[in-house]
């Protein structure tokens, strides 16, 4: 199967950091601390044993939101990403075979699109279709779209540049078999890291999104959403400013090292000695 | 528009001699001047309309919230531009030393961090904990009052620069590398010459050429982070005025904000795309000499 | 009596690996000596050691003696002082070898100026008069252009132009014409043979192929594994090798040639 090297550490740390979110996302399905509409907890109150990270305003237990804000940022990450890859993925293949003048058009448009920041055109999505979890979601996988339709397009082209395409097409192999056996094993890789790498920059856009108030509206609250309401409380209550941020932070990090670690996993089985 | 701006002259199906005509002429800046203010003055004499909710003019307070979100915008660039040239160029050359290393976890570290948060943090830092600059808002003289008007910029500048910052410094890592286990700086080299006049003869400019590519979707990833942090620092900026319009159904501000983001985002894209093809002239298929 | 003198070199990677061992060449003045060697076996290396090229994480030890002066341990400063002017090197891909930015007539202005001391006009004519020297067809027009606006053999011409114009006492041609054509790849050699010749440079000709080497070099050192593995007269090599390995590629070579109606070896 595939081995992976030891050594690789920055995968190694990316997973099990990805893979803790994972586990307290999936566990916030079933369990948090305390339940959302629990307001027992006194307004702010410092961290203490029953609640480990203090109380919001309303009294909610900030641990509990916290997890959820996990579940959200990973759902938000996830599920974009794979609007990305669906919609992008097939944009950039199909581009990637266009030659001529649908050629020129994919290179103008893709090229456009992808100056777009992704961030303003979710709010573009969002002001068209109202706040909503689906809204942020579709809205970010729309614009991270454009990074994979351009990406892939990019491959693809490289691929079909190489010899060995000519030498299938000469031997009489069909494209749709030439895109299963040699465009895709030859593109996965790349695209895998894109993908993690999407999935945080996901998960920022979310949280911008709902730190403006286009994003979720409660009780999905995400990190971005406490942070924006920790924000008139920072003074007397830092840790609630703190913590959503750093998990986020964390998060973001964990992809991005995952992302690295596949980059280089690929790398050393490709490299050639001097 | 980003692309050959020549392409909006060529009709499809136009001979190679045409195509050849009409590149040879955007080739000048004269008619890429002209199809600019052209299409300005287009632009320009679109009247937005009033407000859903308020019902006052969008045009003009849209003006006036530029005057805060572009020099934020600008000066935010710029100084993540200065500071990362230098940062980028110690974090290739200089990678394996301490603070090489410190320089790309440090730069690792600001692209996975939300440009709002460092906003919030640094105003709980500064301005409320050591109470050096103002927590937000903006003189309500706007300019007219400079002294008030650049403190109240600082901060959000500085936020918007840290995180714009990291992610130059990566491409400009990354073009250094290149440069650094260049072909041609070996050549340059083999006739004699030190590395340091290598790379200014030859380093500088082949390492900017992809830096640049870039450029145009930095600076517009600079400007939506700037609409961002306003919202931190309470800013009358565009970014506040998008917000609201939006949280407000009320579509016309949106559509008119959006309008002039879009505007900008294209604008810069432009100005990227003229400087990379001036710097590079690969991608100038019809320079003299060419044999094709 | 000789020009250079490399003993006992040894390329090592961090890890401690070992890419090149033991090499020792000897170059008289106005000699041609040519490495001969499959991809891999360490002879780009070594000429990469000579001139101190090689990358960051390559390490050189043993001695490389430049008349008189020890080249691996000089300083930087007079080491660049020796690249160019005395030990040239042209390398195999003048694609990548030239900078893509700069037009061909501006690059080679450069060492035109620092080593010819040709300034302001007439450089354009010194420009085109090298490109002539290097039999390019219309100098003008290469001199405007940029390096991927010219053909191959332009480009390789350009390359050698530009190592040339520094006047080097020592010239060491990587694999020069091993990415041209058969025919443009004739020529270039025929131009390098005349302007060694006309010039008494000293000329290290690194290949993997034998009949290439056949045509510009007299001796030659059979590089394999990073290890020198037998040395001689390039005829005595072809005509009995000695090393299990030698005699591999001077059977593969005349296998090769023997399938033309015409020998295309010299005088073998």
């Amino acid at each position: 199967m595939i081995r992976i090297n030891p050594r690789n550490s920055k995968m190694l740390t990316g997973s099990i950091l990805l893979a803790l979110f994972l586990l307290v996302a999936l566990l916030s399905l079933r369990w948090t601390p305390f339940k959302l509409d629990d307001m027992s907890g006194g307004r702010l109150s410092s961290p203490s044993w029953q609640h480990l990270l203090g109380t919001d305003t309303l009294g909610r237990d900030q641990l509990s939101r916290v997890m959820i804000g996990a579940r959200i940022a990973i759902e938000v990450g996830f599920s974009a990403v794979l609007i990305g890859i669906l919609i992008g993925g097939s944009v950039g293949i199909i581009a990637g075979f266009a030659r001529g003048k649908w050629d020129d058009l994919f290179t103008s448009f893709l090229d456009t699109l992808i100056a777009f920041p992704t961030l303003l055109l979710a709010m573009l999505i969002i002001a068209a279709r109202g706040t909503s979890l689906f809204s942020g979601i579709l809205a970010i996988g729309l614009g991270i779209s454009s990074v994979f339709a351009r990406v892939t397009r990019l491959l693809v082209k490289s691929v079909l540049s190489k010899d060995f395409i000519t030498a299938a097409r000469v031997s009489g192999t069909t494209w749709p078999r030439i895109t299963l056996i040699h465009i895709i094993p030859n593109i996965w890789p790349t695209f895998l890291v894109i993908s993690a790498l999407q999935v945080g920059v996901a998960g920022l856009a979310e949280a911008s999104l709902s730190y403006l108030g286009l994003g979720a509206p409660p009780p999905n609250d995400s990190w971005g959403s406490l942070l924006q309401q920790a924000q008139n409380t920072v003074y007397s209550a830092p840790l609630s400013a703190i913590v959503p941020g750093l998990c986020l932070v964390l998060f973001v990090i964990s992809v991005n090292l995952l992302a690295d670690g596949i980059r280089f996993h690929f790398d050393q089985n490709s490299r050639v000695a001097p | 528009m980003p692309g050959d701006p020549s392409d909006s002259l060529i009709p499809i199906g136009a001979t190679p001699d045409q195509i050849r005509a009409a590149k040879h002429l955007v080739g000048t800046d004269k008619p890429l001047f002209f199809q600019f203010t052209h299409w300005v003055t287009q632009t320009a004499s679109l009247h937005f309309g009033n407000s859903l909710t308020s019902g006052s003019p969008i045009a003009p307070e849209i003006f006036a919230r530029l005057q805060i979100t572009i020099p934020l915008t600008v000066s935010a660039f710029l100084i993540a531009l200065t500071l990362s040239i230098p940062t980028g160029i110690i974090a290739a050359r200089k990678g394996s030393t301490w603070y090489g290393k410190f320089l790309n976890y440090f730069s690792q570290l600001g692209i996975a961090i939300p440009v709002f948060w460092v906003g919030l943090i640094s105003v709980y830092l500064f301005a409320l904990r050591l109470n050096l600059l103002p927590a937000g808002g903006f003189p309500s003289t706007s300019w007219h009052d400079p002294a008030g008007a650049i403190k109240s910029l600082i901060l959000p500048v500085l936020t918007v620069s840290f995180v714009m910052g990291a992610s130059l410094t990566r491409y400009i890592k990354s073009a250094t590398l290149d440069v650094l286990n260049s072909d041609f700086l070996r050549t340059s080299r083999s006739l004699g010459y030190s590395f340091g006049k290598s790379m200014w003869s030859h380093g500088i400019r082949n390492g900017a050429a992809p830096v640049i590519s870039v450029l145009g979707i930095e600076f517009a990833t600079t400007f939506v982070g700037a609409v961002v942090v306003e919202t931190v620092f309470a800013l009358p900026g565009l970014g506040s005025m998008l917000v609201k319009g939006i949280q407000e159904h009320d579509y016309s501000t949106v559509q008119g904000v959006l309008f002039v983001s879009t505007l900008i985002v294209m604008i810069s894209g432009f100005i990227a795309d003229i400087l990379q093809k001036w710097l590079d002239p690969r991608l100038n298929k019809y320079s003299q000499g060419s044999l094709v | 009596m000789n020009i250079l003198t490399v003993r006992d070199l040894r390329i090592s990677v961090e890890a401690g690996i070992d890419l090149v061992s033991k090499v020792d060449l000897d170059l008289p003045a106005g000699a041609r000596l040519g490495i001969l060697g499959e991809s891999g076996s360490g002879k780009s290396l070594t000429a990469l050691a000579i001139t101190r090229l090689l990358g960051p994480a390559l390490h050189s030890y043993g001695s490389i003696n430049f008349r008189g002066s020890e080249l691996l341990s000089v300083s930087e400063k007079e080491m660049c002082k020796i690249r160019g002017s005395k030990i040239a090197i042209v390398f195999q891909d003048p694609l990548s070898a030239l900078d893509p930015l700069m037009t061909v007539g501006n690059q080679l202005s450069h060492p035109l100026s620092r080593y010819q001391g040709i300034k302001g006009n007439g450089m354009k004519v010194a420009v085109e008069g090298v490109l002539n020297e290097v039999k390019i067809a219309n100098p003008k027009r290469v001199a405007r252009s940029y390096p991927h606006e010219i053909s191959g053999g332009e480009r390789q011409r350009v390359a050698l132009a530009m190592a040339l114009a520094c006047r080097p006492e020592v010239l060491i041609a990587d694999e020069i014409t091993t990415s041209l054509d058969v025919s443009i790849a004739a020529e270039v050699l025929e131009l390098l043979d005349l302007l060694v010749r006309t010039r008494n440079m000293s000329l290290i000709f690194i290949s993997h192929d034998i009949s290439t080497l056949s045509q510009i070099v007299d001796d030659a050192i059979v590089m394999h594994k990073g290890v020198v593995v037998e040395r001689g007269p390039l005829r005595e090599l072809i005509r009995s090798p000695q090393d299990p390995y030698t005699k591999k590629l001077v059977a593969s070579a005349i296998n090769l040639e023997k399938s033309l109606p015409v020998h295309g070896m010299r005088n073998f």
